[in-house]
């Protein structure tokens, strides 16, 4: 049986000589081959497939712009998807879930033996495409295969989209903006112990400093996660990792003590609740 | 959840109150708990006795029996004893509390006018229950009632002090579980560190990633590729060389990640420029390792791998007002993008936090690291150590 046309191929991967490499190792094992398009990152083999219509493309995993699964995605919901083969250096992970998914895949460095399968499972996929009435992603790599495999890897983009209804809109905060002189200090929440308001801002106080941002601290209570930061007082919320116990002053107002900062917070009367023995 | 219930452990710790018999060793082992509270009260008015019966001994005439005597203090210190234990369970009851909070002089104040009140109750009584006199007869003597308000007060104080001391060890022996934990989180980290020193060896992907781009070079560009194997063996040595000590200096830090960057460069070619600048003087400034490289690692896999056009990286090392600053800094996709992009882990501040977590272990409190933004674009990390707080290598 002979091939009528000739197949073109797209080869993707940020780096060059390994695209030059893989082309190389497909001269050796599969001659009739051609390379059609290389692409440097995720957009760029989009829009060459777009353009030359490959029949087989060759994506690598991890590459900017756009991952290679993404691009693979975008590809499946097209109308005449070309064979898709994921290459990636060592991940066992990545492995895992593509052996998990029956999705044809190339480790980087390949060798010419695993190369010359992956040509022959290709040719035998199209034959039997050619079999039966043309159905666009009748075989090699599946939608429900392609999607099995992004849930297994988690790593599609649209994984922090909240799961129930009931949850939040927007994901809690993770990072505050705070201007130092003429610098921007980027703050993960995580670092701080503790939020005091202060006229129009807001003090952020640190293990080892303090700054200001212009979030209102009712802002803050809203967009922090109630879990980890605990309004203890109308103009204070603490990080409840943060605090190392309570104490009662002379007065007998219950006050925080702090891991890594020794002022002492007071708890007022509305949030003492939040202290007593679960 | 973790973190919600180790405050409220120590909180319910703070606010127990001490029993005076907890001063003696021994009694502070079995748990706290009403019953115990209650024996312990016995247990303390039968040794108030004792002493009195002894003192008595020692002042009176030894031919005067002692027995009676003794039978006589122990109902009337247990009498006392009791109103004491009673009074105070009974105004934490009617008070909500406020008894066991109160501190300073309202503290004070309060045991002084419950024991009076109680050992001139206990007396009183007492003195009912052998002698069947009057009540209040005892207490019309002035003589018995100031010596009545005298023993009052000598166990007010001696209960004051014995609970400020028992709250003091309970304090202490908190303290000293914390002092714990954070060497026991320290060796953690000491270990974590170690560990991965060892892996950053052979991070598998890194690795393999270099022996394609070698294997893809042998034949169109040999030169090339021995360029980088050369490179990447610099890289293997300098890293297995630190990986085995505790410290290392600026200078083989700088040589390491130069290695590092050179394997790096000829993978990804114009998408990644890098700038060391460590001046010489600096070089043999001693260091812990591993502490520049998760940095740069950070800069390129979150910063310039995902942004098409690639950028800079640069690494500066400086000491200014006695305070060793070393920066990383990227032109990278910075936060926003970053945040979102795939090669972002969730929880974007752990990296940062565990590096946090080591410096003040290495350094203490004075060591400090912040992230900023970096000027047009991209990020920029700045670790500050004292440099009275870095041993410098014995050089020379």
């Amino acid at each position: 049986m002979t091939v009528t046309t000739a197949w073109r191929a797209l080869i993707a991967d940020d780096e060059a000589h390994l695209r030059d490499y893989l082309e190389q190792q497909l001269r050796d094992v599969w001659p009739e081959l051609r390379v059609v398009a290389r692409a440097a990152n995720g957009l760029e083999a989009l829009r060459l497939i777009d353009e030359q219509e490959p029949d087989v493309v060759f994506l690598d995993i991890r590459m900017p712009g756009m991952t290679g699964l993404d691009v693979a995605a975008r590809l499946l919901d097209g109308p005449h998807p070309p064979h898709i083969v994921f290459v990636t250096a060592f991940d066992q992970y990545a492995v895992q879930a593509f052996d998990h998914a029956a999705v044809d895949y190339l480790l980087k460095p390949a060798t010419l033996d695993r190369l010359g399968k992956t040509v022959a499972r290709l040719k035998a996929a199209q034959a039997a495409q050619s079999a039966r009435t043309p159905t666009p992603a009748a075989e090699g790599v599946t939608v429900a295969a392609l999607q099995a495999l992004l849930a297994q890897l988690a790593i599609a983009p649209a994984a922090v989209v909240p799961v129930a209804a009931a949850a939040p809109l927007e994901p809690p905060l993770q990072w505050l903006r705070a201007s130092q002189g003429e610098q921007v200090r980027l703050i993960a929440v995580d670092e701080v112990v503790y939020f005091q308001s202060n006229d129009k801002y807001t003090s952020v106080m640190l293990a080892d400093g303090e700054c200001l941002i212009r979030t209102p601290i009712s802002k803050l209570r809203e967009q922090l996660d109630g879990g980890q930061f605990w309004q203890i007082h109308r103009s204070v919320i603490v990080a409840a990792r943060h605090i190392a116990g309570t104490r009662h002053d002379f007065r007998g107002r219950l006050m925080v003590q702090l891991k890594d900062r020794t002022e002492q917070l007071v708890v007022s009367r509305n949030y003492v609740d939040l202290f007593r023995q679960m | 959840m973790n973190n919600s219930s180790s405050p409220n452990t120590a909180v319910a710790r703070t606010r127990r109150i001490a029993h005076p018999l907890e001063l003696l060793p021994g009694f502070g082992r079995w748990p706290a708990s009403p019953g115990r509270d209650a024996l312990y009260t016995v247990i303390f008015s039968s040794l108030v006795a004792l002493v009195l019966v002894a003192i008595q001994a020692m002042v009176s005439d030894p031919s005067r029996p002692l027995g009676r005597y003794f039978v006589v203090m122990l109902l009337v210190s247990n009498l006392c004893g009791l109103f004491i234990h009673g009074g105070m369970a009974l105004l934490n009851f009617l008070f909500h509390g406020w008894p066991q909070r109160a501190r300073g002089l309202p503290r004070v104040l309060l045991h002084i006018v419950v024991s009076v009140v109680s050992v001139m109750a206990g007396v009183a009584i007492s003195n009912v229950l052998l002698s069947g006199g009057p009540a209040l007869h005892l207490l019309a003597a002035p003589a018995a009632l100031i010596q009545c308000t005298l023993i009052a007060a000598v166990i007010a104080v001696f209960m004051l002090v014995v609970r400020r001391n028992a709250e003091r060890r309970i304090q202490a022996a908190q303290n000293a579980a914390r002092q714990k934990e954070l060497e026991a989180a320290t060796a953690r980290l000491l270990a974590e560190a170690r560990l991965r020193a060892l892996q950053a060896q052979i991070e598998p992907h890194f690795l393999y990633n270099t022996l394609a781009n070698v294997m893809g070079l042998i034949g169109p560009h040999p030169d090339q590729a021995r360029h980088m194997l050369e490179r990447f063996i610099d890289y293997l040595r300098a890293s297995l060389d630190t990986s085995r000590s505790e410290a290392t200096t600026l200078g083989d830090e700088a040589r390491l990640l130069a290695a590092y960057l050179d394997v790096l460069t000829v993978r990804m070619g114009a998408r990644l420029r890098y700038r060391i600048d460590v001046p010489a003087a600096l070089h043999h400034v001693a260091i812990a390792p591993m502490l520049l490289q998760p940095m740069v690692e950070n800069a390129i896999s979150h910063g310039l791998e995902p942004k098409v056009e690639g950028g800079e990286v640069t690494i500066n090392a400086s000491i200014d007002n006695g305070v060793l600053h070393l920066v990383v800094s990227d032109t990278g996709v910075g936060l926003d993008l970053a945040a979102g992009a795939m090669s972002r882990k969730p929880g974007g501040g752990v990296g940062l936090g565990n590096l946090r977590e080591r410096l003040r272990s290495l350094y203490g409190a004075g060591a400090s690291v912040a992230l900023l933004e970096n000027q047009p674009c991209g990020m920029l990390v700045r670790i500050a150590i004292p440099v009275s707080s870095l041993t410098t290598n014995p050089t020379s």
